[in-house]
């Protein structure tokens, strides 16, 4: 098999969970669009890199990561939440939760740092192992259990109908 | 295990596979089967997560986009196939280029012989002069004395250069026999190459090799040649210099 139809393969196979990836980072479609084709040239670039197919779908993860922490690098293009203001201990909230709005869970991820983003991204979006996260981002799986549980405790402040966080009225942005 | 304690792993025990281990799955659902209120929270927390999976993964993806994917892919793969292919050409060319330069260059180094030159040079050979002040000259040139052992007569002179003698190069003058195809040959070996002590004289069946050590000079001279005697190689056909001894 030719490397284009190696690449087929790979598109075939991804390219609508990496797109879906892209637009969570980034919180637009054209960037998500962007940011997926730009993964597949990198990957076509770099293919002969990839030794285990088995690992293509992280690879990808990997790739298209990296091209979205290198156009955001130089540009603070959200305003972030420091999450050291918010507590990482479960929020009471009501037992049945209603269907989440996708649009306000981008609005709270694109509150979140991408430090905090990815690692929420990766654990309800494709339910990546912590191992598999901490290999993503190059962080001790200590540490990426801790941002997550900070994340989603910030999620359900934002996210939960009631009642209000305990002790304060939402979480302060800080700035 | 206590509430804080079914808490904390609550927090870390997904709506997915649990990777908080066996052990402490145990304990938190016997303590979440025994605790209303940690059993509330957990029923809590799953429902929290999988609305917010259900949402995270609720992104349409545009018509057409695969289209677009693999449409942008061949391009870049025809762009990348041609930067290689004009890399490889580049190599090859300057592969060739310096292949070519060297060659040229080993080429143009390269002398032509002139004929003039070797003919005059074999006009020299026939003066018993010139031979001699060309081989005088050159022993000069060589730091060795600058006169042979014995008067040779230089109309017999042939060559001179250095032969190999042992693993080392030695200076040696060539004179021909003026009777037949014999010669006489001037071997000079130095003390900084040879032990030059205790060398005699030696006899094979056609050739006589005889020392003639010059201490002062640091060399010994050694004459090899054919017949019985040495006197058809001298000038005046005779006669021996004091060097010898």
């Amino acid at each position: 098999m030719g490397v284009q139809g190696g690449l087929h393969l790979l598109i075939d196979a991804h390219y609508e969970s990496l797109y879906r990836y892209a637009y969570r980072l980034s919180g637009t479609s054209a960037d998500a669009e962007d940011l997926t084709q730009e993964a597949f040239g990198k990957a076509l670039a770099r293919l002969e890199q990839l030794r285990d197919p088995e690992r293509a779908k992280s690879w990808l993860y990997r790739i298209l990561r990296n091209a979205y922490l290198h156009r955001v690098r130089d540009q603070k293009r959200h305003r972030t939440i420091p999450l050291d203001a918010v507590g990482d201990l479960p929020e009471a909230t009501a037992d049945e939760m209603p269907d989440i709005d996708t649009a306000q869970l981008q609005r709270a991820l694109d509150e979140l740092d991408e430090t905090f983003r990815t690692p929420i991204v990766l654990y309800y979006f494709e339910d990546f192992s912590y191992r598999d996260i901490a290999d993503q981002m190059d962080l001790p799986i200590g540490t990426v259990m801790s941002r997550l549980a900070r994340g989603k405790a910030y999620l359900r402040t934002r996210l939960a109908p009631r009642p209000t966080p305990r002790g304060a009225e939402g979480p302060s942005d800080g700035m | 295990m206590e509430c804080n304690d079914a808490q904390f792993y609550m927090r870390f025990r997904r709506h997915g596979p649990d990777e908080t281990g066996a052990e402490v799955t145990d304990a938190l659902d016997r303590h979440l089967a025994a605790c209303p209120r940690c059993a509330a929270d957990a029923r809590t927390a799953t429902t929290f997560d999988t609305s917010v999976a259900a949402a995270m993964r609720d992104v349409p993806v545009p018509a057409g986009l695969r289209t677009r994917l693999v449409a942008d892919l061949s391009v870049r793969h025809a762009v990348v196939f041609r930067r290689r292919l004009y890399r490889g050409f580049a190599l090859a060319a300057s592969l060739l280029l310096s292949v070519g330069l060297v060659v040229g260059a080993f080429t143009a180094a390269r002398p032509q012989p002139d004929t003039a030159r070797i003919a005059w040079d074999a006009d020299a050979i026939g003066d018993p002069q010139t031979s001699e002040d060309a081989v005088r000259t050159w022993l000069v040139a060589q730091r060795l004395p600058a006169q042979l052992p014995e008067p040779f007569d230089y109309g017999l002179y042939l060559t001179r250069g250095t032969e190999e003698v042992q693993g080392r190069d030695v200076p040696v003058v060539v004179f021909r026999d003026p009777h037949g195809p014999g010669f006489a040959k001037v071997y000079v070996f130095r003390s900084t190459s040879f032990d030059l002590k205790d060398m005699h004289e030696a006899q094979s069946s056609s050739c006589r090799a005889v020392p003639y050590p010059d201490r002062a000079a640091g060399v010994t001279f050694v004459v090899v040649y054919t017949g019985q005697e040495l006197t058809p190689f001298l000038r005046g056909r005779g006669g021996r210099v004091a060097l010898r001894g």
